[in-house]
């Protein structure tokens, strides 16, 4: 059992560089889903003009902390997009969780909970306000 | 073939094998009911946000849970006695007296604990489905890549993940027998799995091992995250296939092995 106990942090230690939850990945995968889900926000407030291959949406991430990649609730993705004639940049703070998940929350400011519908006027849920993806992390 | 029948008719007489299914039968509306007298969401499980929106939210939600100590403890439930029963009960005696040999007994037996888990997963299965679609309607998705999936899809890709998690399911049936065979003692059998599967969650939560915890049989559990999308990715499913197929054989051989060339008295 002493063993099995030392083999742990080893093997920890020997694989634990290697993470497949990097910067590169996650890019990639937040401005996916963020503008697929921008087209969803835009269609919910009755806007029928956006279209999501014309958004090109390029976003980039990082952690804050001291390490570039792995799971943590210190990332941070800023997507950048155009909407129309003008270029948009918004900023997102990402949790991504070992099971190579991650959730984004949109800053409270620009995404809230919920907005107005503008036919009925009752509060809906924003899709931007919290939303999740997942990476592959098969081998 | 023919020790799988009457393990399955020794089965169907157990309370606890009838209390599985009425739990798995029942539990999913229940959580329904729950969520729909509430206005809260468990937005910390994937698909926790969307279950007021499409009745195809709560099976996956459930699958959430499921996969990280549900799913071990039901199959371990049956698994885990199977072979100790017959120690607590010193009923070998009687079981290898029949015509059958002792390795068409074993696989018999490991067969029946099979078609139970099976049985459980399937119950599982339709009941969330059909309790999400009670609590939401049939709207539409929004699946892990953002775009929202119409209701047919969503079906399919429900079922298809509730499926790709037979591998790991099927992997700690094995190890619940071996722990079975090993131990003859129906606690540990029971009980050992569980744990297990709790070690390795542990382990997997705690992020250090990297591609390591690809080897766990609990990561398996997960790889319906590359199905609920628009484009799907199924590099997690295959890997999981393979590495639950290693974990069955490096239970069953031993196990096996063990139960053929014991002193039975």
């Amino acid at each position: 059992m002493r063993r099995v106990l030392l083999l742990v942090p080893l093997l920890a230690l020997a694989t634990g560089c290697a993470s497949s939850l990097t910067a590169d990945a996650l890019g990639p995968s937040f401005g996916s889903v963020f503008s697929a889900l921008y087209v969803q926000q835009q269609t919910d407030v009755g806007r029928t003009d956006v279209i999501r291959s014309a958004l090109r949406p390029l976003a980039s991430c990082h952690r804050t902390g001291s390490a570039p990649a792995g799971p943590g609730e210190d990332w941070v993705c800023l997507v950048q997009y155009v909407d129309g004639s003008a270029a948009v940049a918004q900023s997102f703070e990402v949790q991504v969780k070992p099971d190579g998940c991650w959730k984004a929350d949109g800053p409270p400011a620009t995404q809230p909970a919920q907005f107005a519908d503008p036919l009925t006027g009752l509060p809906r849920n924003n899709p931007l306000a919290e939303f999740d993806g997942c990476l592959d992390t098969s081998w | 073939m023919k020790v799988l029948p009457w393990e399955l008719r020794k089965l169907r007489a157990q309370l606890r094998v009838r209390v599985a299914f009425l739990v798995c039968l029942l539990g999913p509306p229940l959580l329904a009911l729950v969520l729909h007298s509430q206005s809260g969401l468990p937005k910390d499980t994937l698909f926790g946000r969307h279950v007021q929106d499409s009745g195809f939210a709560l099976p996956l939600l459930v699958l959430g849970f499921a996969g990280t100590w549900g799913l071990p403890l039901l199959t371990s439930l049956v698994a885990g006695d199977i072979f100790a029963s017959e120690d607590g009960q010193r009923t070998w005696a009687a079981v290898l007296t029949r015509s059958r040999t002792r390795g068409e007994v074993f696989t018999g037996k490991v067969l029946a604990a099979c078609v139970v888990a099976l049985g459980l997963l399937v119950v599982t299965t339709i009941s969330s489905l059909l309790g999400g679609l009670a609590l939401a309607g049939n709207g539409l998705l929004t699946g892990l890549s953002g775009t929202q999936l119409s209701a047919g899809r969503s079906t399919l890709l429900v079922l298809a993940s509730w499926a790709s998690v037979i591998p790991p399911l099927l992997g700690f049936t094995a190890v619940a027998c071996l722990l079975s065979v090993l131990t003859r003692n129906s606690v540990v059998g029971v009980a050992g799995p569980v744990v297990l599967g709790l070690l390795m969650q542990l382990l997997s939560l705690l992020g250090g091992l990297g591609p390591a915890a690809g080897a766990l049989l609990t990561t398996p559990f997960a790889a319906w995250h590359g199905l609920v999308r628009d484009e799907p990715y199924f590099g997690p499913l295959w890997q999981g296939a393979l590495v639950s197929a290693v974990w069955i054989v490096c239970c069953l051989l031993p196990a096996r092995w063990v139960l053929l060339r014991r002193d039975m008295q």
